[in-house]
């Protein structure tokens, strides 16, 4: 392997759409159209919401709601991975363990981000719905918490240096942290919304219109998957680059 | 206990102690040489003790609602095993007996010995401080069962977060500070329920308490079973 064919992005992760000059990017600059569309939808198409406090921040659920998803999503793919990483230790080849383990790490610090913005964007629309930035409201408090899973789970990652060790570590981790995760979103609101009643369905606010679900399932939430696949992808590749000990 | 254990090694299959055996004699030795040193639950006691003091006297004769109260005594427990209940697995690493150990035990039976024992400090540790944080703070449970059921369950289902999340740490560098920070995501809703519980059983009698200990069981339950499948993968390097 020459050393332009191991720098060249296209050979690994990216899957080869049509022959193009650079593997990949033609599905890239779709996903870019298909987001600058929805964007334009959002402000063009999709009107404002009668009932809420601020009928034009409406348009703020089609950003939030997608990012609340991939922060799922990546703890999902994480989890998989991790799985992956810990059944098949014996099974799988070295450079193959390693990569599992850049995948985990990849999606859980891209979980970071997405539930990062989750919180802000969610914060600016309690604002305008709520009037304040924190509600104590169950799910609230739930993304918080699945912040800092991802937080905890980076931090713990910096924290050992032998990289086998750290690789089954965290992904242990991970698994285990999956039981307050389930907890938090299933289990609990149902205990504690016996007490509070109501709490959830003001989340949810009034009906919106075909419109944002239109925008939301075919334009906004796919756009956001694929940015995510491509960042998944840069990320893992990138560790590799740095970190990686098998060529 | 040693030689029980590497008999069992040597003697073939038939006779192998089943692993709640196993579990038993790795909760006795564990028991049996923090007594010889009692260095682990001094430490910790004490810690407590001085924790509870701060918050008793930062209120001092103030009075309080029963939510802060609630959360205050949580706060504290949380401190307390936060403080100490790593040391089953570290000290294990620190004296270097961790390869013995993985020869001589299943690694389910040494999680599930470290966690009774670390079940058992805890619940000294809050036998001793949730009297005393009751006769400071006046502590004047309406629903007493109900009140122990939650600081009960509340406390099983914080040691065996700890254990978890210790087991995971006994492995990594800079133990004290990240012990802490790894720990707190799987602990929150703990802390949340317990909170909320304890608030309930101070105000009003019976209701939805029972259904919070319940939801506190169920996670230690679940979380537990979690650690004892994963537990193997992190143990054996």
């Amino acid at each position: 392997m020459t050393n332009h064919d191991k720098l060249d992005f296209g050979t690994d992760e990216v899957h080869n759409f049509g022959g193009a000059a650079v593997p990949g990017v033609k599905w890239k600059m779709f996903i870019a159209v298909w987001m600058l569309l929805g964007i334009n939808l959002v402000f063009l198409y999709v009107g404002p919401v009668k009932g809420f406090m601020f009928p034009e921040g409406a348009r703020l659920i089609l950003f939030h709601v997608p990012c609340a998803w991939l922060a799922t999503l990546c703890y999902v793919v994480g989890a998989v991975y991790a799985i992956k990483f810990l059944t098949g230790a014996s099974k799988m080849k070295p450079a193959e363990l390693e990569s599992t383990d850049f995948k985990v790490a990849a999606s859980m610090e891209l979980g970071l981000l997405f539930s990062i913005l989750t919180t802000i964007t969610g914060s600016i629309f309690a604002k305008l719905q709520w009037g304040m930035f924190w509600n104590w409201d169950p799910r609230e408090t739930s993304i918080v918490i699945i912040c800092s899973l991802f937080a905890a789970y980076i931090v713990l990652r910096s924290a050992v240096t032998d990289p086998d060790k750290r690789a089954r570590l965290c992904s242990a981790y991970a698994l285990v942290a999956i039981i307050p995760g389930l907890f938090l979103i299933w289990v609990l609101p149902r205990i504690v919304d016996t007490l509070h009643e109501g709490a959830n369905s003001a989340v949810i606010g009034g009906g919106l219109g075909g419109g944002y679900r239109l925008v939301m399932y075919f334009f906004v939430l796919p756009s956001y998957i694929g940015t995510f696949i491509w960042l998944f992808q840069l990320r893992v590749r990138s560790a590799k680059l740095v970190e990686g000990r098998f060529a | 206990m040693v030689q029980q254990l590497t008999w069992v090694r040597n003697s073939g299959v038939s006779t192998e102690l089943s692993i709640l055996q196993q579990s038993r004699l790795i909760f006795l030795k564990d028991l049996r040489s923090e007594l010889r040193s009692r260095a682990a639950i001094n430490s910790v006691l004490l810690f407590t003790l001085c924790s509870l003091l701060v918050v008793v006297f930062a209120i001092g004769n103030q009075q309080i609602s029963p939510q802060v109260k609630a959360a205050l005594i949580w706060v504290i427990l949380f401190f307390a095993s936060f403080s100490g209940l790593s040391h089953v697995f570290l000290i294990e690493e620190e004296t270097g007996t961790s390869l013995a150990l993985r020869l001589y035990a299943k690694s389910e039976a040494i999680f599930i010995g470290k966690l009774i024992f670390n079940l058992l400090a805890v619940e000294v540790i809050t036998f001793v401080v949730t009297p005393m944080f009751g006769i400071m703070l006046h502590l004047e449970p309406k629903n007493i069962l109900g009140f122990i059921g939650v600081i009960l369950s509340g406390t099983i289902a914080l040691s065996v977060g700890a254990t978890v999340t210790a087991s995971v740490i006994a492995k990594a560098n800079g133990k004290g500070a990240l012990y802490g920070a790894i720990g707190f995501p799987v602990l929150l809703p703990v802390l949340m329920m317990a909170v909320q519980g304890t608030k309930l059983s101070l105000d009003e009698i019976g209701g939805p308490t029972w259904r919070i200990v319940l939801g506190l069981m169920m996670f230690a339950v679940m979380l537990g079973t979690a650690a004892i499948t994963v537990f193997p993968l992190v143990w054996e390097d």
